[in-house]
Order: C-alpha cells, then structure tokens, then sequence
C-alpha cells in the first residue's frame, strides 16, 4: 500500500502465494496495446526477475516461439510439479547441469 | 372387462377391511383434524434447530467463511459433506415414484407421496449448500448465463460444478412438478370434503380446478408415465453429476471411474434408509398401518440391502485399484483413509454401511419394525461419514507432504448441519398436517386387486 | 328433436365400466364421466381420443436439446473462448464431451416443464 498502491497487500505481514507479478504484467501489456505492437521478449519484467542479476528468472509470454522462455519451454531439462499429473502449470523449473561430459 | 385380478401368492398392499370410503377418511383425517400434542413437540424441536441453523448461516453471510472449520488444503468439508448426503437422500423418492411407475410395482403406491415430499424438501436441504458456502451468496446469480455488464462474461460450461447447478435446478423443479401433479387430484378430495369456506377455498386453489372427468384422468396417467420417464434418467444423472464433482478432479481417491455408479447406488441407499426412517414414524402416527404395511417395509429394506452391497462392492473395488495400479499416491490415500488420523470415520462407515445393511439377509429381522428403524438411521449415520471420508480424508493428504493438514469442525459448521435437518422436519410435519400423505386416487384404484378384504374374497371362490 | 339427459350415480367402478359400455354399444351420446380415482380402461370403452401429449413432450424435450446446444455454443465458441486449465475451447466437436450433462438436463428440463404448463 505504501509503496506501491496498485498491488492489494493484507493489513499485517502474510506471505501469500506469487501472482506473478500481475500488476507488472498488466501494465506492460497496455503498454505494448497503447503503441500499436506486440510485447517485445524481455519486456515482460516480475520483481523476482528484475531483482535476479545473474537471469536465473525468466519471465514471459510462451505463445510467443521466439521468446526465451519457450525455447526453455523446450529444453531438455524443464520440468514442472507434479508433471505426471498433466495440470501443466506455469512455472518450469529446470534441472541442475551436474559434472558431466556432456552438457 | 378391468381386470382386477392379482395372484394370491402376492401379500395384500392395503389391510384390514378397507371400502374406498374408509381410503378417503383415513388419509384425510390427518389434514382434517388439529395436531395432537405429539406433533408439536415435534414441530417446536425442529424449528428450533431450523432457527439456529438460521443463525449460524446468517452468521456465516456476515463474517465469512472463516467462521467455518476450512482451510487452503481442505477446502471442502461439511458444507459439501451435506450437501452430497442431502441430495443422495433425494435421490429415493424419485426412484420410488418414478422407477417403479415404469416397473409397475404396486407397493410404491402407499409410500410414493412421503417418499417424493422427502425428496423434494432434501433437495432444498441441499441446495442451499452451494449457495452459503459461497463467499458472496447475494452474487449467485452469477452461475447463470445471463448476458450482462462485464462485456457479458459468462459461466464456465466445461466445469462440473456448473453442470450440478443445472442438474440440481432441472432435478428440484422436475421432482416438485411430477409431486404436484399427482396431487392434484388428492387435493381435490380435500377439497370436496371440505366444510370450512377457507380450507375450501386454498384446497381449490391447489387442486387447479381437478374435476375428475374421464379425460383429466387420462391426461394425468399419461403425464405421469411421460414424467416417471423423464424422471428416471434424472435420478441417475444428477447424481451422476454430483459424483463428477470429484471425478474429474485430480486428487487421488477422487479421480476414479467408479464414482458415477458408486453414488447413485449410494444415493438410493441412503435415500431408502431417510424414507424407511420416516414412514415407519409416520404410519405409527398417523395410524396409516394398513397402507404403509410390513410388506412395504421388507420391500424397502431388501431394496437397501441391495445397494448397500452394491456400495460395499465398490468399496472393494476402490481398494483393489488402489492396489492393482499401482500409483503409489492412490494406495497412500486409501492406507491414510483406513489408518491414518480418520480411521475411525473410515471404520464407522465400513460398519455402518457394508456390515449392517447384510443383516437384513434374515427374514425375520427385515419384517421387524424396531430393526428396520435402527437399520436406517445407521445407514443414514454411515453414509454421511462415507462423505465426510471421501471428501475430508483425500483432500487433507495429497500429493504434497507440505500441504498436509488437519481439518476440524467449528461449531458453526455443526450449527448449520443441524439447521438443515431441522428444517427437512419443519417441512416434513407441516406436510403431514396439510397434505394428503398417502396418494388415494392410485390406492382406490388397486383396492379391488390388492386389498385384504377383497383378495379373501377371491381367493375363497 | 328431444334431448333428455341422465344423471346416473355409481358406487362400484366395475359397474360403471359395464354401464359406459352398454351405453356407447347403443351409441347414446356420453358427456363427461366423473370418477374419484382413475378406472383402469375407462377412456378406451368411452372411445376418447389419445392424447397427443407423449408427442408434444418429445418436441419439447428437442426444444431444449437445440436451446442446450445453441446456447453453449454460442457461449463457449463464438462470443468468448477461454483458456480454462488447458482445455480446448474453439470448436464445438472438442468440447462436446464436457457440455453433455447440461445438454441432458436442459432437454429433460424443458420437456417436462412445457409438457406440464401446457
């Protein structure tokens, strides 16, 4: 509320689930509506992202093909929770590269 | 030439020395005469409940459902506990009247009128669930499809929850609808029985102007055919529908196959149980014994103790695939149902309803009043816990460890669930008192087939 | 031409079953027969006309099939299709399968509500 009067926060200190950033994500929309185009890849910006400086948080829009996040999307090394299940949500994590020959 | 023949090996469907004089006294007399004390001792119980119940659900509209004992891992507990148990309950009285109209079974005529005014207040019972349980009841037209403001944003139809909405509804008005029209000719006996200008003059109006003429008679045995039809579909789809409720989630010991058939089973089940509950009161106290006989009674019960070994066999078939499939999170769930902290729910259904319901096996114990009476209520007891299982156990444990949580009642919870079984039986005695409970146009016209007195006769020939 | 009209009471329904068919074999004109409770073969010795009341529900019970129908497709597919969980929503054909139940209940729904009004 104080500092940013467009995301709903609750009156005492709650951890409450990520909303990936909507307010964020709205606004880059209406942006990109505003101007007549497309939402560019890596325009899409969360906090957790933007904070992150070495890019181990990717956000953005996977109906996009040339985006970055589809092609991590199609990476060998996505995976989701709960994958067996086929809820396909929309966070993918990838798996570690361990010491090994290939990569 | 009528026939009016029946075999003598068939037991007689009305007692005693009945003449179609006494058929009209008999079911008239409870809407004729005030309420002896017993029934407004009766009535003041439960309309006490119903007001509490009042207050708890008031208290819920304005607090909030956090009054309730819900949380983020169990979300659903006995707001869709009842509202399951109340809907299979439903279930029976449109069975009776609808299933076997088009089986032609006689015995369903003097139970069929309490047995579908069962139904219908239990749906009501029911439907009031989906709607407190709502964060904001006063938005719940939402779930139609009107057009409206929000660039006419409509309901979702892929979702079970909006089918129920639909079944739900068609099943209500359907089930009140086919009740009513056979009223109405009931009514309308009333009605020209009636010697006080106002009693005279509601009973005309709810009889929608019966005459009895030849034509309405064969309008009303088409109409009710062309309903029982329609209705019997209905039964095992709605509740069918219900059953997706969980079905098509993902939770394991939700996602099965079985569920369709394991709850319309269920739901007949513990429909008979309510309506065996609530005849055997009935014909004690409105002295409807030669009407609502043992006959009746073994009949229903043999019919529970079908589905109660339908339901016990689903029972084991959940646990074979458990098992059989191997997925390590369905054999947990039901290890964690038989072990786990709600064992002893998992054991009182088990007993209630797979155990006690094989008793009736015996012949002596399915005729006998005082065991048919304990027999339902704990069938109606062990259903309700099988809910609560189905619901509470696989939601409080499932796939993620870290979700996993505890679920309790508030008392608010309890309040409300007492409320709705106060109001079924505020609705309940206030039918006795002013409808006719047994429908006596059908009775008079299988007198001369099934009644005592005149089987004697033929038989002697 | 003289008309006289008789007013005859019965206590006993096979009785009166003779009497209606004894009065139609000497085609004396029948105007309403009164009973308190439905005599099985009555209709037929009074030679009355089947309702067409089965044939009507049917109708009306195709009137809500096609309501179902429409109206879900409209909803759904033309005016706005969402991404609900993944679940496909631009053609009728692929979610036919999740729109069955209300196509059912709406059919059931109409035919017996039309039938009763009417």
């Amino acid at each position: 509320m104080v500092l940013n009067p467009d995301v709903n926060v609750r009156g005492r200190g709650v951890m409450e689930k990520c909303s990936l950033c909507i307010q964020m994500t709205q606004k880059t929309i209406l942006d990109a509506k505003k101007d007549g185009r497309r939402v560019r890849d890596g325009e899409f910006q969360t906090a957790c992202s933007n904070a992150c400086s070495d890019g181990a948080i990717v956000f953005g829009d996977i109906n996009d093909k040339e985006s970055k996040i589809s092609e991590s999307n199609k990476n060998d090394r996505a995976y989701r929770l709960l994958e067996s299940i086929g809820t396909k949500p929309n966070v993918l994590y990838q798996v570690k590269i361990r010491n090994s020959k290939k990569v | 030439m009528s026939s009016h023949y029946e075999a003598p090996i068939r037991k007689p469907l009305i007692l005693g020395d009945k003449s179609y004089h006494d058929i009209s006294n008999d079911i008239a007399r409870p809407v004729e005469t005030p309420p002896d004390k017993d029934w407004w001792i009766a009535f003041s119980i439960a309309m006490a409940a119903f007001l509490w119940g009042l207050g708890c659900m008031a208290y819920t509209l304005g607090t909030g459902i956090g009054v309730w004992g819900l949380n983020k891992t169990v979300g659903w507990a006995w707001d869709i506990t009842n509202f399951v148990w109340w809907v299979g309950i439903g279930h029976a009285g449109t069975l009776i009247s609808a299933v076997l109209l088009l089986f032609r079974q006689k015995w369903r005529m003097g139970i069929n009128r309490s047995a579908e005014a069962m139904t219908i207040f239990s749906v009501i019972q029911a439907g009031l669930f989906p709607i407190i349980h709502m964060g904001r009841p006063w938005l719940a037209y939402w779930m139609f499809p009107i057009p409206n403001q929000f660039g006419s944003l409509w309901v979702n139809f892929n979702s079970p929850l909006l089918w129920d909405v639909f079944a739900i509804s068609t099943y209500l008005t359907v089930s009140l609808v086919f009740w009513w029209t056979g009223l109405l000719p009931d009514f309308a006996m009333i009605r020209d029985r009636a010697v006080d200008p106002f009693r005279k003059k509601i009973y005309s109006l709810i009889s929608f102007g019966w005459s009895g003429r030849a034509k309405d008679w064969q309008r009303f045995e088409e109409v009710s055919l062309v309903l029982a039809g329609l209705a019997t579909p209905l039964v095992l789809s709605v509740h069918t529908i219900v059953s997706f409720d969980f079905a098509t989630s993902v939770i394991p010991g939700w996602h099965t196959t079985i569920f369709p058939p394991y709850f319309v089973a269920g739901a007949i089940f513990s429909g008979f149980a309510m309506v065996q509950t609530l005849l055997i009161i009935m014909r004690k106290v409105s002295r409807l014994e030669s009407y609502i006989t043992i006959q009746h009674i073994e009949m229903m019960n043999i019919v529970i103790m079908i589905t109660g070994s339908i339901v016990g066999c689903a029972y084991i078939t959940e646990l074979f695939i458990a098992w059989y499939s191997g997925v390590e999170y369905e054999q947990y769930a039901f290890l964690n149902r038989a072990t786990g902290p709600y064992w002893w729910a998992y054991f009182l259904m088990m007993s209630c309803n797979v155990v006690s319901p094989q008793i009736m096996w015996v012949k002596k114990i399915r005729t006998n009043i005082i065991w048919s009476f304990v027999i339902s209520i704990v069938v109606n007891v062990g259903m309700w816990f099988e809910r609560f299982v189905i619901i509470v156990t696989s939601l409080h444990r499932d796939y993620l460890p870290s979700s996993w949580t505890m679920f309790s009642p508030t008392f608010i919870d309890i309040g409300i669930f007492i409320g709705t079984i106060g109001f079924f039986f505020v609705l309940f005695l206030l039918y006795a008192r002013s409808f006719p409970v047994v429908a006596q146009a059908e009775i008079k016209s299988i007198l001369k087939s099934s009644g005592e007195k005149y089987k004697k006769i033929r038989d002697k020939k | 031409m003289s008309s006289k009209s008789l007013h005859v009471l019965f206590d006993d329904d096979d009785n009166l079953l003779d009497a209606v068919k004894e009065v139609v074999k000497n085609k004396i004109y029948i105007n309403e027969v009164y009973t308190p409770f439905p005599v099985h073969g009555l209709d037929k010795a009074m030679k009355l006309k089947p309702t067409n009341i089965s044939i009507a529900t049917f109708m009306y019970g195709c009137v809500g099939f096609t309501v179902a129908i429409l109206m879900m497709n409209y909803i759904m597919i033309v005016d706005w299709p969402q991404n609900i969980g993944g679940k496909p929503s631009f053609s009728f054909i692929e979610n036919a399968p999740a729109f069955v139940p209300i196509i059912f209940e709406l059919t059931v729904f109409f035919a017996a509500h039309l039938m009763v009004i009417t």
